[in-house]
């Protein structure tokens, strides 16, 4: 990294800075929605329903695409292009498969006869905020699936590893946030 | 090209490569349309926000003609807005609408995009010394959200049902209900839609804000050296970067509610011959996240408006700003206050008396920096050499606003007093005089003051007086007797005062405020015509006009990507060395360093070149270190070819 | 020269002639139009506003260039011996001299427009809080722009040569941390204890009356419901409006039974018995705001707001202390709630328990038995 012009600059390359401070705002965004959550589940009309198992399989999809995501670039620091393909490719796949399972959990909820409309509040925040999650998956797929692409043409050079790595950043953020967003739900139907 | 500009890396290279050579010839497209140069960007952020900002007031011009003369036809009117002014006589609904659009362009078109988007963009990597801000490309990307944003906002006006109708704040259920009022319809949905495009080019622009701020000062520029527009700037780009993404999540709430069929803000209705399906919602929870980010968002359009007056004060006074650190304390104290206030607007809503005493006690703090911030202001002048150009005169306007408005906030701040004064004349003069005016005042001082710096022009100053002395006193005649109306408990938001006995009293007070709404709104042609006269055939500025100490005025104003021909300016000084003793002129720019006075280098005069005194630095140590692994050939950690089987291990 | 000194004189000679000419072709076409108008299908009155709008706007700019071109080609410029600095000084001088002066002369011209002494008694320490800090914001207000105002003219160029080096002044900051801290501690401390007295939850003194009433808000008009003889405000639900029943009361309730809907659109209270008003919405957001009373409250759909509030002056005393035989007491909206926001106005008659007895005993009840049956079928629209 550069060596820093004055000393109170802060050591991070600006990409990666701009980059947290995005996170900052999705943890603002989401964090107002946790609010209007708490606010309303005190209310009298607040009922509670049971969250399908299949949400806790998309959950551990997504965290095992996380892991690849970090073995591939531990491959690519290695200097393992091999490595970085299959894991971000095993990443992507994964993260596909993580939409397609959140897709088929709403079904399964509509199939219950949870909608979003309605007056059954813990739903509809169960779909706004998933749904929320979702929209920020595809951005996160368009990034991976942009630097899977590199990876196979073997267009990841060096300079192209602080992208890589704020992919990373970000996917492993999206992760964290949807990990988050299902512990919350869940805590918040059983208590 | 220009993306690479932004990285630490690179800043450090242009310290000595020339990196500018290979300046490819831009296109009309990519120079004055999809540009990624932060100059300009921040004239398309004030062109926009000027053209929007202008037909904001406009809009005003129209709804106090009806407020003065609830019984005249006005057959024009149906003429503009034909099926809204039917007969001449304005449709009441579309009154709501005129005050609600009004309100939107302004605190947020204006004074939101407006001012933070131009004076960001300009000030931050100029005044800090950096080739341009962190990411260019989000840069430009910010500004066309925001652009967008305007379009679809405008758009909302030529829908069957007019556009949004339901004040600038929008609560629900008039919001969310379409049979409510025609404004809610698909107006609604696009102001929406118009809100969030705004918020996220909002956001772009102030992720890029911070980082520049915190990443890319040149050498010397510490914190406690920037000049305050900066820290104010900066300040405003992190309460943004807070406070909007809660508004976005009561935005989607609402158009879900509006359009969906979901609960969240929406109960026990009973409307247009229907009882509604819903139950259960939380109209006070969408207050909540609303004022979360409005009381912030008054900062946000506040604090540039202080920033820019510290720097015209001080400049234009030829003293330093007194109390420096006093003033950048107070901007990180209002900025925390600014998150624990927001209930002060929501004292007769019904929620919690509790909270009533704690927001009391909170909103009053925000005084103490408030007025450590006009004291200073004034101390500035203290002993000053007052030079009353056409930059000054609105400087001064917007401490002599911010007094006027802010002492009201007393009042309103108070939970008790602002029982019979919540949502009377008396907020429409506060906020108006404490937020409104004086930050237009500093919107236009800032322009008056960076013209030679956008345009390499100056503009003219007899129209510059002629347009300050008719809006100064005529905003005070438009806003200052509100607050007599307040204490008469007249409330806002009224299309006629004809219905009530208390408020019909002050019937030709409202005459008298239109009359001077108007002359003062037509004033504004003034500067229109200034404008553009001066951007074409003012007179040709020098480089650096008012003898100002900051870094912008050290690099020419001719459009070049990069700011500076040569090196980046080194900063030995912080931002306001005025009138020093012994000093052979009355400033000293940030960039001339102790050797450069004692070689003799004569920065006061016209010609001067500070091109002379920047390329002499010799980078440091650490610097020549951080050029190195640039201009090395890429080390072994890319893998841009298939690579052999005994690949050497690398590391970071 | 002098013929050149005239022409700025003559320029300004022909706008004015101008302005006149365009008044005067804007009457005539007008008289005209008038009589054209009868028989035209075109909005002539719409032209001739366009008209008169294109013609100002064009001389505004005409003379603005006439006056540029007279400074050009003549070199006469009549400002050219005015000082920047001193001339804009002398004019903050008297702008604000004019200004401060204009707003105390406002301040008492406007007096008798405001509102009257306050009819509640909670309502009268609002007014002495707000008393005290008029007392303490005006003189604020005068005495700070004064300190702007004595800088200007103190320290403007010309008079002042060379500023002073003057980073930071530690007493100075320090008197102005303690000026402004002290009214901020003291309006505060007040202001919460005001607010803290029991003005949202009061229990009535010993022998006091106390009466529990609800007004409710809907596009665009106020509705107010008495409790009857048993003194209690019956059960009501949104689903059950419809028809007679504008306010869905719920009759299998026998509180609600007996309530009252007056028959004219009117409060009426008692002076001096504790009034608790229940405030609740049908549609959107309304206010209920009584500025003589000194009470605000939002009508929130969906929740259950209330406000409670002494009455100490009657209508009728009321009318004698103000000198006005039409005064009355008025609840208005305020909060957006739709076009007609401006006219949801209902009267508010304060009066002697007796009168107010009087007046309740010529109410008759809501609820009318047959009505009641098929009112209590849910016309909820799924």
């Amino acid at each position: 990294m550069a060596t820093s012009l004055t000393r109170t600059q802060v050591r991070l390359h600006p990409k990666e800075l701009i980059l947290w401070l995005y996170l900052a705002t999705t943890a603002m965004l989401f964090a107002g929605f946790s609010s209007a959550y708490l606010v309303q589940r005190f209310s009298e009309y607040w009922k509670t329903f049971s969250i399908p198992s299949l949400f806790w399989l998309n959950t551990a999809i997504l965290l095992l695409s996380s892991v690849t995501w970090h073995w591939g670039y531990q491959g690519h620091r290695r200097g393992n292009p091999w490595q970085l393909q299959l894991g971000l490719m095993a990443t992507l796949s994964l993260g596909v498969i993580f939409l397609i399972g959140q897709v088929m959990g709403w079904q399964m909820l509509v199939k219950q006869g949870f909608f979003l409309a309605g007056n059954h509040k813990a739903v509809s925040y169960f779909y706004v905020l998933t749904g929320l999650h979702a929209v920020h998956l595809v951005a996160g797929l368009i990034a991976v699936g942009y630097w899977t692409y590199k990876a196979l043409r073997y267009q990841v050079d060096a300079q192209g590893s602080l992208g890589l790595r704020l992919a990373g950043i970000f996917w492993h953020a999206l992760d964290g946030l949807w990990v988050y967003l299902i512990v919350f739900l869940q805590v918040n139907q059983l208590l | 090209m220009a993306t690479h500009l932004g990285t630490a890396v690179q800043v450090a290279s242009h310290q000595d490569a020339h990196h500018h050579d290979h300046h490819h010839k831009e296109s009309f497209w990519t120079k004055y349309i999809f540009s990624q140069d932060h100059k300009t960007i921040a004239k398309q952020f004030l062109l926009t926000g000027f053209t929007a900002g202008f037909i904001g007031i406009l809009l005003s011009g129209i709804f106090r003609l009806q407020l003065a003369y609830p019984d005249v036809s006005f057959p024009f009117l149906e003429t503009i807005l034909g099926k809204w002014a039917p007969e001449g006589r304005l449709d009441p609904n579309f009154y709501m609408a005129l005050v609600t659009m009004h309100g939107t362009i302004l605190v947020f078109w204006l004074l939101t995009g407006g001012l933070s988007g131009t004076f960001a963009n300009l000030l931050i990597p100029l005044q800090l010394g950096a080739r341009d801000m962190a990411s260019p490309f989000l840069n430009m990307l910010s500004f066309h959200f925001f652009f967008w944003g305007t379009v679809v906002l405008f758009a909302s006006f030529f829908v069957e049902t007019g556009p949004a109708a339901a004040g600038w704040t929008v609560y629900p259920p008039l919001s969310a209900l379409p049979q409510s009022m025609p404004g809610s319809g698909l107006g609604m949905i696009l102001w929406i839609i118009a809100l969030v495009l705004f918020v996220v080019g909002v956001l772009m622009g102030g992720l890029n804000y911070i980082t520049t701020v915190l990443n890319m000062r040149t050498r010397g520029m510490s914190p406690m050296r920037m000049p305050l527009v900066v820290w104010a700037l900066f300040t405003v780009a992190v309460l943004g970067l807070l406070s909007f993404p809660p508004a976005v999540a009561a935005f989607i709430l609402l158009l879900f509610d509006h359009s969906l069929g979901t609960s969240f803000y929406l109960s026990d209705i009973y409307i247009a011959g229907q009882a509604l399906p819903q139950q259960g919602g939380n109209v006070l929870l969408y207050l909540h996240l609303f004022w979360f980010l409005g009381h912030p968002e008054v900062y946000i359009v506040l604090l540039p408006a202080l920033g820019i007056a510290s720097e015209l004060i001080s400049t234009h006074a030829r003293k330093p700003i007194f109390g420096y650190k006093v003033m950048v304390y107070s901007i990180l104290g209002i900025a925390f206050v600014s998150f624990i206030v927001w209930a002060h607007h929501m004292f007769v809503s019904g929620m919690n008396p509790l909270l009533g005493s704690i927001f009391t006690a909170t909103t009053l703090l925000v005084a103490i920096p408030s007025a450590m911030k006009i004291f200073n202001y004034i101390f500035t002048l203290w002993k000053g050499r007052i030079h009353l150009n056409t930059p000054m005169l609105f400087a001064i306007g917007t401490v002599s606003f911010f007094i006027s408005g802010g002492l009201t906030g007393f009042f309103l701040g108070v939970a008790p007093m602002d029982i019979p004064l919540h949502n009377t004349y008396f907020v429409v003069g506060h906020f108006h005089l404490v937020m409104g005016v004086s930050a237009v005042f500093a919107m236009f001082g800032g322009t008056y003051h960076w013209f030679p710096r956008l345009w390499g022009r100056m503009m003219n100053e007899r129209l510059g007086y002629i347009h300050f002395w008719l809006t100064f006193i005529g905003a005070n005649l438009v806003f200052f007797p509100m607050y007599y109306m307040g204490f008469g408990g007249v409330p806002r938001r009224y299309y006629a005062f004809t219905e009530f006995a208390f408020t019909s009293k002050w019937q030709d007070l409202n005459v008298f405020i239109t009359i001077a709404a108007i002359v003062t709104i037509l004033g504004q042609l003034i500067f229109i015509y200034n404008f553009f006269y001066s951007m074409f055939y003012g007179k040709k500025a020098p480089r650096n006009p008012w003898k100002a100490t900051t870094l912008e005025w050290s690099a020419p104003v001719e459009h070049l990507h990069g700011n500076w021909p040569g090196k980046l300016p080194v900063v030995h000084r912080w931002a306001y060395e005025y009138s020093k003793p012994g000093a052979p002129a009355d400033f000293i720019p940030q960039y001339i360093s102790d050797e450069d006075i004692a070689r003799g280098v004569r920065w006061w005069e016209e010609d001067f070149d500070p091109s002379t005194v920047i390329d002499r630095e010799e980078p440091t140590e650490g610097e020549k270190l951080a050029v190195a692994p640039e201009t090395a050939p890429s080390p072994a950690l890319s893998i841009n070819q298939k690579p052999e089987p005994s690949l050497p291990e690398a590391g970071q | 020269m002098t013929c050149m000194r005239c022409l700025p004189v003559l320029g300004a000679l022909g706008v004015v002639w101008a302005q006149i000419g365009a008044a005067a072709r804007a009457r005539a076409s007008e008289l005209a139009m008038q009589q054209a108008k009868a028989a035209a299908a075109i909005d002539w009155g719409g032209v001739l506003w366009a008209i008169i709008w294109i013609e100002t706007i064009a001389i505004l700019l005409l003379s603005a260039r006439l006056i540029q071109l007279v400074v050009r080609y003549t070199g006469y410029d009549p400002f050219a011996s005015w000082d920047r600095d001193r001339a804009n000084m002398r004019l903050w001088m008297a702008v604000g001299a004019v200004g401060i002066a204009l707003a105390i002369w406002g301040a008492f011209k406007y007096a008798p427009f405001t509102l009257p002494e306050s009819a509640s008694l909670h309502g009268r320490d609002i007014d002495s809080l707000r008393s005290f800090t008029l007392s303490f914001t005006f003189p604020a207000f005068v005495l700070v722009h004064a300190l702007l105002f004595y800088m200007i003219w103190r320290y403007y160029n010309g008079k002042s040569q060379r500023a002073a080096y003057e980073l930071t002044h530690h007493g100075l900051e320090r008197g102005a941390l303690i000026a402004i801290s002290i009214p901020v501690f003291i309006i505060a401390a007040w202001g919460i204890y005001v607010w803290s007295k029991p003005v949202h939850g009061q229990a009535p003194s010993e022998g006091q009356r106390s009466l529990e009433i609800e007004v409710v808000a809907e596009q665009f008009q106020w509705r107010a419901r008495y409790p009857g003889a048993d003194g209690k405000l019956g059960r009501y639900h949104y689903t059950l409006i419809g028809g007679e029943n504008v306010l869905g009361l719920d009759f299998t309730d026998p509180k609600a039974q007996d309530d009252i809907l007056p028959t004219l659109k009117e409060i009426h209270l008692p002076v001096g018995a504790l009034v608790t008003i229940h405030v609740r919405s049908k549609d959107v957001l309304h206010s209920l705001f009584l500025p003589h009373f000194r009470t605000h409250i939002y009508a929130v759909p969906g929740q259950k707001n209330q406000v409670m509030f002494v009455p100490t002056i009657t209508t009728k005393e009321m009318r004698r202390k103000l000198g006005d035989p039409e005064f009355d007491y008025e609840l208005a909206c305020n909060q957006l709630c739709g076009g007609a926001h401006y006219n949801m106005r209902m009267k508010v008659v304060v009066e002697t328990w007796e009168e107010y007895q009087q007046w309740l005993s010529q109410q008759k009840p809501a609820y009318t038995p047959p009505a009641a049956v098929t009112s209590l079928k849910p016309n909820l629209n799924l």
